[in-house]
């Protein structure tokens, strides 16, 4: 089992080595996020976190200082809430209730780094897409909204790089901001990520 | 180059298997947790001021099947559940024939039973992988498995659920719309579940004892 993982990631990161080739250098970040609501998302889950979460992110030097890319991720908010009793105007409903958010930020990104030494700290900001899924389930029904959010992702990370190797360990924080519609509330949270960068 | 491409569908099924179910983590619920009990009065009625109510002694089975002249199950049990709530509520039954004796709400009760179809897809997963959090989370990467993946294969499933509806209405109290007499609904409370299980009985009466509780605001001034 073991032998299948490491050839597993020596073919991902081999892979992406050939892209070294045609770029001037960059990084691959590969991650774990988490996620931590503010607002509108807190109060639907309940100050639930979100532990389920991954994000790939790809970034290229413009210059010295300067990353631009772009970063797909996925956060799921969920809260099993049992049974519930709640109560609209004259109507009253009580059921099992689960509640979840998915969330799936698409951005486009640009970093700035302090050092480009051996450990890489960087402030950035992320623009683009936020498509958000809101589920409420009673029961076997559920009242679902689907939308696509305008959003900004300010944030603060660190790459460190292992010794000489082009690999290295990520962490970062960002604050999403996924702007309301006309139809569906705003979402936001704290996401917190933990990963492995590939630096080439 | 081969590697790579299993590899790569390795992942866009892992990713795929994500979307579909780790987007909605445990979302499967028991057959008691489909259970939902709606209650809804009208607001400009004063419950204080009422007495007696009349209550047939069948639950109505709604159904297209028209022939289809079987009782609900169980339907005394409910039916007793229902009276002995109405009279915590403080209502007096009228059950006599005597037509100068009218009440001041009639409760209608009726069932309806629903076929549903539910169409998808299963995923067959790594065998010794659960579904937590930690299956795609593992220092070493493991959320790369399967490594071998699986064809997708669809089910079809059939599951009833069903409806008790209780309203509570006014025979002095109606409008005429387009030459129809219509009573107003003074409140109604409705329980709906799959009808699944060894316990729909005690289900049903849990759910009943729900519908009164829930509903404060039908209490009579006796």
């Amino acid at each position: 089992m073991k032998n299948i993982k490491a050839i597993l990631i020596a073919a991902i990161f081999s892979v992406l080595s050939s892209f070294s080739f045609a770029q001037g250098g960059g990084l691959w970040n590969f991650q774990w996020d988490m996620g931590f609501g503010t607002g509108d998302t807190k109060t639907f889950v309940d100050g639930a976190p979100s532990f389920r979460g991954a994000s790939i992110e790809g970034r290229s030097f413009v210059t010295d200082n300067i990353t631009l890319g772009g970063r797909v991720s996925w956060n799921t908010f969920y809260k099993d809430f049992g049974r519930i009793t709640r109560t609209q105007g004259t109507a009253t409903l009580t059921g099992y209730n689960k509640r979840y958010i998915n969330d799936i930020p698409i951005l486009f990104t640009a970093h700035y780094y302090f050092n480009n030494a051996t450990v890489m700290p960087y402030i950035g900001l992320g623009v683009g897409t936020y498509y958000i899924e809101t589920r409420d389930q009673m029961g076997i029904y559920y009242l679902e909204d689907k939308a696509w959010h305008f959003g900004l992702a300010p944030e603060a990370g660190v790459v460190v790089p292992f010794g000489n190797s082009n690999t290295g360990a990520t962490v970062n924080f960002r604050y999403n901001t996924a702007f309301k519609t006309k139809d569906t509330s705003a979402q936001s949270w704290i996401g917190i990520s933990i990963g492995i960068s590939y630096l080439f | 180059m081969k590697r790579i491409l299993k590899i790569f569908v390795a992942v866009i099924v892992t990713g795929t298997i994500f979307l579909v179910s780790g987007c909605y983590p445990d979302s499967d619920i028991s057959v008691s947790q489909t259970d939902l009990v709606l209650t809804r009065y009208n607001d400009s009625v004063d419950f204080t001021k009422l007495s007696t109510y009349y209550m047939p002694d069948t639950i109505f089975p709604m159904t297209d099947d028209t022939s289809n002249i079987k009782p609900v199950e169980y339907q005394q049990d409910y039916l007793n559940e229902i009276a002995s709530n109405m009279e915590k509520m403080g209502y007096q039954r009228i059950t006599s024939n005597d037509t100068t004796q009218i009440p001041d709400v009639l409760l209608i009760v009726s069932a309806v039973e629903v076929e549903n179809i539910s169409v998808g897809w299963w995923y067959p997963y790594y065998p010794g992988w659960g579904w937590d959090w930690y299956w795609y989370w593992d220092p070493g990467w493991g959320w790369y498995y399967p490594p071998y993946y699986y064809p997708s294969y669809p089910y079809y499933s059939t599951y009833k659920t069903g409806t008790l509806l209780l309203e509570m209405m006014n025979p002095k109290d109606y409008d005429v719309i387009d030459g129809d007499t219509v009573m107003r609904v003074y409140w109604h409370g409705a329980l709906n579940g799959v009808l699944e299980g060894s316990d729909i009985k005690q289900r049903t009466i849990k759910g009943i004892d729900q519908i009164f509780e829930q509903s404060p605001e039908i209490k009579t001034g006796n």
